[in-house]
């Protein structure tokens, strides 16, 4: 028979964090700064305190990311609760070499896609008029821009091509992790990502929100 | 993240700086689910647990403990003058010895010279009142005739203070009109016998299985489905044979519950009950330490209409880091069966048993294998909550006392798959084990 682990799953890079029983009835009160290590111990041992203490302290940035993909806010909350249920059930394969909040985030991207796919909305066709071909513009956006109005725009974007955008322009993801996450071509996300770059680009010009462009390239219009 | 230079400008690098700073709190409503699904499973499997155990004491309280105490007050009853009752009350315990006129020379009324009262001492009436009660009939039905009970319509109910072994003192008796109305017919003495009989239809039993907890998994054979797709681009499924990658070890696991039981013939019973199930099995896996995606819910080619992404650091391949996770399962079910005793009649008996089990899985947190054999992950949703298994016993019961004692193995099996019909593997949890258990008859 096989031995019996009972912190199998543990890394031991976190079992041989020191864990302090008090500070985890600090938890209890908002006022303590717990430290991330703190709260991984915490909520490695399911304690619903440290739970509660680590969603407090990236749902906020969470529900902004699952806000990108999401059609609208309640669907935005759906992929938030679903993506901290599985940031709780899986937090013991956490290592903790990499950064805590980018393992969040991309458990919380892999749940706004499984979420799209299952809701078939990432199938919704595009069809594109005057598509041009792809022109790499250096307009910058000016700092009075707010965050709200960017993700705004961005969230006009057809559904696929918001999404190749967000995981290549902002989640960081390669046209070839792209392509595996969405199965599609390589190609195909590399095309949508232009155009839904180019597209983003004419929603922000019509917005004011960046400056004319010194030539004026083709408009982008979907139809679905 | 590893080809990022085509489009590295200063506008991607400002899209995700301010998409970054974009903060939105969300409603209460979705903490409180979050932190629903996370402990009010837990709080969902204690309450059913204290459910089931509570249950299975207090039946067992009332029928080990209760029946004693009824025992002895009906032993006391004999000792102690007793109230008098109807002429149609079918307890014999509650019959008034005194009262009693008996016809020891085979029913000709007439005392004899050892009891020229003619009537029934206390140690006589309760030999006869065993003796008809063990019998069930009476054997005689002149003497049957021969006892009879006062006439209650007359009012004049004895009361004698009576000394064992001492015949009674003369009694005015009732009169002789009221006695040949008030005379118990021999198939009126076997009401209680009737009686009985009807209540010793009804059982419970408790039992208790160790089990050892293995496991069928099956992958689709997309082969079988359609030839002509041998060609096509899958590159998330393989052909081959799953169970070729996964590397598994049973261990044991437990069965508890109860039944009640419902004789309709002498050897064939209903059973119907509660049942807690704890089955597992070892996974023996490699630790990676990059994430790699896992497409752990596919369609047949990997569209992604079905298909789930997840990611996953246990992986079935890389014989580096071996670690054994584990895959354990609490299940709710409600067997429903029947029971044959196919050989004794005494004491010790043979019995066979079948039942079918509409069961709730209380966990779905185990570990799942992504449609490409490569890598475990967790992934709630592809479990199935309602499942059916198919459950079969053979044991011996030997009786001791009031309490029958049984003993033999049993095998239960998942019929439908652990996970949905979405996911192209298909798991079928299969436990052997020892059950023992006793049972008792309600009385």
């Amino acid at each position: 028979m096989a031995p019996f682990y009972t912190v199998k799953n543990i890394p031991e890079t976190l079992q041989q964090c020191s864990f302090n029983s008090k500070n985890l009835s600090n938890l209890q009160g908002n006022e303590v700064f717990m430290t991330e290590e703190a709260i991984l111990q915490g909520c490695l041992k399911n304690h619903a305190a440290a739970q509660r203490e680590l969603y407090q302290r990236y749902s906020p940035k969470m529900l902004a990311v699952c806000f990108r993909f999401a059609h609208t806010r309640e669907d935005a909350e759906d992929m938030l609760q679903d993506g901290f249920i599985k940031v709780f059930l899986q937090i013991h394969t956490f290592l903790s070499k990499g950064a805590f909040e980018g393992w969040i985030r991309r458990i919380m991207v892999h749940t706004c896609i499984n979420h799209l796919k299952k809701n078939k909305r990432f199938n919704e066709s595009v069809d594109l008029i005057q598509a041009s071909s792809a022109q790499v513009r250096e307009e910058s956006i000016p700092s009075i821009v707010q965050a709200k109005q960017i993700v705004d725009c961005i969230r006009l974007l057809p559904i696929g091509y918001r999404t190749v955008l967000n995981l290549y322009a902002i989640e960081g993801y390669s046209h070839k992790e792209i392509s595996g996450m969405l199965d599609i071509e390589e190609s195909t996300s590399r095309s949508q990502y232009t155009r839904a770059r180019q597209m983003l680009e004419d929603i922000l010009l019509r917005r004011n929100l960046i400056p004319e462009p010194r030539e004026k390239t083709d408009r982008l219009t979907a139809i679905r | 993240m590893k080809e990022r230079t085509f489009f590295d400008d200063e506008f991607e690098k400002q899209l995700k700086e301010k998409s970054d700073q974009l903060k939105m709190y969300p409603s209460d409503k979705v903490w409180n689910e979050v932190h629903r699904s996370l402990h009010t499973r837990r709080n969902r499997f204690v309450a059913g647990m204290s459910f089931l155990i509570g249950g299975i004491l207090i039946l067992a309280g009332t029928q080990l403990i209760a029946p004693a105490k009824n025992t002895q007050h009906k032993q006391g009853v004999s000792n102690t003058t007793p109230q008098p009752e109807t002429a149609s009350t079918v307890d014999l315990h509650a019959f008034n010895p005194t009262a009693f006129t008996a016809s020891p020379d085979a029913g000709n009324g007439q005392p004899s010279a050892k009891n020229p009262s003619g009537l029934l001492s206390a140690n006589e009436f309760q030999s006869a009142v065993q003796v008809n009660t063990e019998i069930g009939a009476i054997p005689n039905a002149d003497r049957a005739a021969n006892i009879v009970l006062p006439a209650m319509t007359s009012g004049n109910t004895p009361s004698l203070k009576l000394k064992e072994n001492e015949p009674a003192q003369q009694n005015p008796l009732p009169a002789l009109a009221d006695i040949s109305n008030a005379v118990v017919p021999a198939s009126e003495k076997s009401v209680p016998q009737i009686s009985h009989i009807r209540n010793d239809r009804f059982s419970w039993e408790i039992y208790v299985s160790p089990t050892l907890n293995t496991h069928h998994l099956n992958g689709i054979n997309y082969q079988n489905i359609n030839p002509t797709i041998q060609s096509a681009p899958i590159t998330v499924v393989r052909f081959a044979n799953v169970n070729g990658f996964v590397d598994n070890t049973a261990t044991m696991g437990y069965d508890l519950g109860g039944n009640i039981l419902y004789k309709l013939a002498n050897n064939f019973s209903l059973k119907a009950g509660l049942q807690f199930s704890f089955s597992r099995y070892y996974i023996k896996a490699y630790n990676s330490n990059q994430p790699q995606s896992a497409a752990v819910l596919s369609s047949y080619f990997g569209y992604i209409a079905d298909s789930l992404a997840n990611y996953s650091l246990a992986r079935t391949v890389n014989p580096k880091n071996p670690q054994h996770y584990q895959n354990t399962y609490y299940q709710l079910s409600i067997p429903v069966g029947i029971e044959w005793k196919v050989a004794g009649k005494g004491r010790l008996q043979f019995h066979v048993g079948a039942s079918i089990q509409p069961s709730y899985l209380l966990n779905r947190d185990s570990y799942v294998l992504s449609s490409d054999y490569n890598n475990y992950s967790k992934e709630p949703a592809i479990f199935r909550k309602w499942n059916f298994h198919a459950g079969a016993e053979a044991f011996i019961s030997y009786r001791v006392g009031k309490v029958r004692w049984e003993l033999g193995p049993m095998v239960r099996y998942q019929i439908l798959s652990t996970y949905k019909d979405s996911y192209p593997l298909r798991e079928n949890l299969m436990n052997y084990g020892i059950r023992l258990g006793f049972s008792k008859t309600i009385r």
